[in-house]
């Protein structure tokens, strides 16, 4: 089930009973019909902004239901709409959940964002939501893999 | 099973080996047609868009048959965020197109049998639906497209079907065995008939006492023995014989009406839906119609959207584009546009649930949305032309501007704004007018007019909806009617009490 189906609340339980690890991203795409921008290039500039060791396994794009890697619900979803009527998201700008970020026209959680900006916008969140405020692992969170080894 | 690739549905079609007739001759290769292959093409876009991931929320949806991901085209819509989505989807093809992409009306049959079937075993103690639900499980599994046969040719239309001089004028039975029917007539203007796996056959009116070989609704595959198709004309269509890119306008897309006969073909029971009961052929012509009223508003709105888009891009390539007029023209077409499209996504919320379990566009609102259709695109094109300019119906033909020594004089002659290449300009003006008057304009203006039901079908559809009953008692309610007047009102209470 996805954030945008009330389900949330499992992503985020799972993300923290994982010790937060950050995981692959799910991308949800609305079906296209209104573009203001390019989604499918915005999801690539997205992946390209992440760290080259993680860039490959982060990013799932499917409209789907997607299943990560490790066999469960992929802990953050980016949902990706082509305008700001954000038929990815059932027609929300902004969800109420950790794991999710909402991407529709050229907003970003329901912010004003432009087009050039959407991907960093939306790393910059990522990186916040799974390192905290502090920045507690210190560098990009999808960079965890490596970090740790 | 997977869902079929582009190259795997051309394939497939020209598999079947349909009996195709264009121009007084049979067809060997159809599918490399030059004249046909267009539009199968968009057919092919149906099937290619189903597999991109950024397009998949409309294109795919879960069956409640099978659990599986499925083509919208045939699912069975079972909430009306399908409904929504539905017409989100023909919106998008219509962008990617251009152009009529003809499996709509394959979708929209399978629909209104659904719950028609239901209706008829619910009253009449028959087996259609459950025959019905196996032929759709058939469909989704084998990822076919499905040729909706509504329309027939009709002859003397104040004449029913048994009374008609020629018997042949509306699809019937002819003979009833142990193992099936045989039916003999014809279904006219069938969009995509030779692009199409399979054909869904619904009675075009509502029958009545004597019609009963008529009301008959049946499936079959496209190339059952005895079925062959004889290619309609479209404005402009020998252009694609041409060999030519500029002068055909969308080289790559185009739409496909054909005659559909039906010479004694077989149809085993299992794929009989409607067999002399009477009393639901209307209510079979009613729900398709709606759906596909429906449908317009969708499939209309995404060609109109290139349309638009191409009038925009004339303006600029003219020069013309800041000029107020034009910028009023062009928000003009995108409010008549957009209205369209408000229509489709009203119809599909308030759509309601069948005794079936899926759910049907409202009734009312969807034929407002087809009356609508049959006005705007027209002047949706209007506006078009009037801003392209009448080069667009006078320009040289393409060899014109690949000749050595003619090129340079049209070229030259025919530049607009310095920003855009002359070539770039003639092609949007080409692709206007192929919209407005080309081959696409069958689709797009014709086919808006009279396809799903001519205008006034959908007002004869108004008129029965409308609830004209609720409408006067609110007005008698604020107006008062039936109440007595006051024996002395109160102002002249006043008047009199001042005089004296």
């Amino acid at each position: 089930m996805s954030a945008a189906e009330g389900h949330g609340g499992e992503h985020h339980a799972a993300a923290e009973a994982a010790g937060g690890e950050p995981g692959p991203i799910e991308v949800r795409y609305c079906g296209g019909c209104n573009p203001a921008i390019d989604r499918v290039a915005v999801a690539a500039a997205v992946a390209e902004a992440m760290t080259a060791d993680t860039a490959a396994e982060a990013m799932t794009a499917t409209a789907a239901n997607a299943r990560s890697r490790t066999g469960g619900d992929a802990p953050r979803t980016l949902f990706l709409s082509g305008c700001r009527r954000a038929c990815a998201s059932g027609h929300r700008l902004r969800v109420e959940h950790k794991g999710a970020i909402v991407v529709a026209g050229e907003h970003v959680d329901a912010l004003p964002t432009g087009v050039e900006r959407i991907p960093e916008t939306v790393v910059r969140s990522l990186v916040k939501r799974v390192d905290g405020p502090g920045g507690a692992r210190g560098g990009r969170a999808t960079g965890s893999r490596k970090s740790k080894e | 099973m997977a869902l079929k690739t582009p190259e795997e549905y051309i394939q497939s079609i020209a598999d079947l080996g349909l009996r195709i007739y264009i121009f007084g001759e049979e067809v060997e290769d159809y599918t490399d047609h030059p004249i046909i292959r267009p539009s199968l093409n968009c057919l092919a876009t149906t099937y290619e868009l189903a597999g991109m991931p950024e397009y998949q929320d409309l294109m795919l949806a879960t069956s409640h048959l099978s659990g599986e991901k499925v083509n919208r085209f045939a699912h069975i819509h079972q909430s009306t965020e399908d409904l929504v989505k539905k017409v989100k989807m023909q919106r998008l093809l219509g962008q990617k197109t251009g152009s009529c992409f003809q499996r709509c009306v394959g979708m929209d049959a399978l629909n209104a049998v659904y719950s028609v079937t239901y209706e008829t075993d619910q009253a009449k103690g028959t087996a259609y639906h459950r025959r019905f639900r196996d032929y759709v499980r058939f469909v989704q599994d084998n990822d076919l497209t499905v040729d909706g046969a509504m329309t027939d040719p009709k002859g003397d239309r104040s004449l029913p079907p048994h009374k008609q001089t020629d018997p042949d004028m509306y699809v019937h039975v002819v003979e009833r065995r142990d193992d099936g029917i045989v039916v003999r007539g014809a279904k006219a203007h069938q969009t995509g008939a030779c692009n199409s796996h399979e054909v869904l056959v619904m009675p075009t009116i509502a029958m009545r006492e004597g019609d009963e070989d008529y009301a008959v609704c049946f499936s079959t595959p496209a190339n059952a023995e005895g079925i062959f198709y004889i290619y309609g004309r479209q404005s402009c269509d020998t252009r694609k014989l041409e060999g030519t890119e500029l002068d055909v306008g969308n080289k790559r897309y185009g739409g496909q009406e054909a005659l559909m006969v039906f010479e004694d073909v077989f149809v085993p029971w299992e794929r009989v839906y409607m067999d002399g009961e009477i009393e639901f052929s209307g209510l079979l012509v009613e729900r398709f119609a709606g759906y596909h009223r429906q449908s317009y508003g969708g499939c209309k709105v995404g060609v109109g959207d290139v349309l638009i888009g191409a009038a925009a891009l004339a303006a600029e390539y003219n020069g013309v584009a800041k000029a107020s007029h034009i910028k009023d023209k062009l928000v003009e077409m995108n409010h008549l546009n957009e209205t369209l499209y408000s229509c489709g996504i009203a119809c599909s919320a308030e759509g309601f649930c069948t005794a079936a379990g899926n759910y049907q566009s409202d009734l009312l609102l969807s034929n407002v949305c087809k009356q609508n259709i049959t006005r705007f695109p027209y002047e949706i094109t209007r506006l078009a032309e009037d801003i392209a300019g009448g080069l667009m119906v006078t320009m040289p033909s393409e060899s014109d501007f690949s000749d050595e020594k003619l090129g340079p004089i049209v070229q030259k002659y025919f530049a607009g704004s310095c920003d855009a290449p002359t070539m770039d300009r003639m092609r949007v003006l080409r692709l206007i007018e192929n919209l407005t008057l080309g081959t696409a304009a069958v689709g797009y203006r014709t086919e808006s007019l009279h396809g799903a039901g001519s205008p006034q079908a959908q007002r004869v559809m108004i008129a029965r909806q409308s609830n004209m009953d609720h409408k006067k008692e609110i007005a008698k309610a604020l107006a008062g009617v039936g109440k007595e007047l006051p024996k002395t009102c109160p102002g002249q209470q006043e008047i009199a009490s001042v005089a004296h």
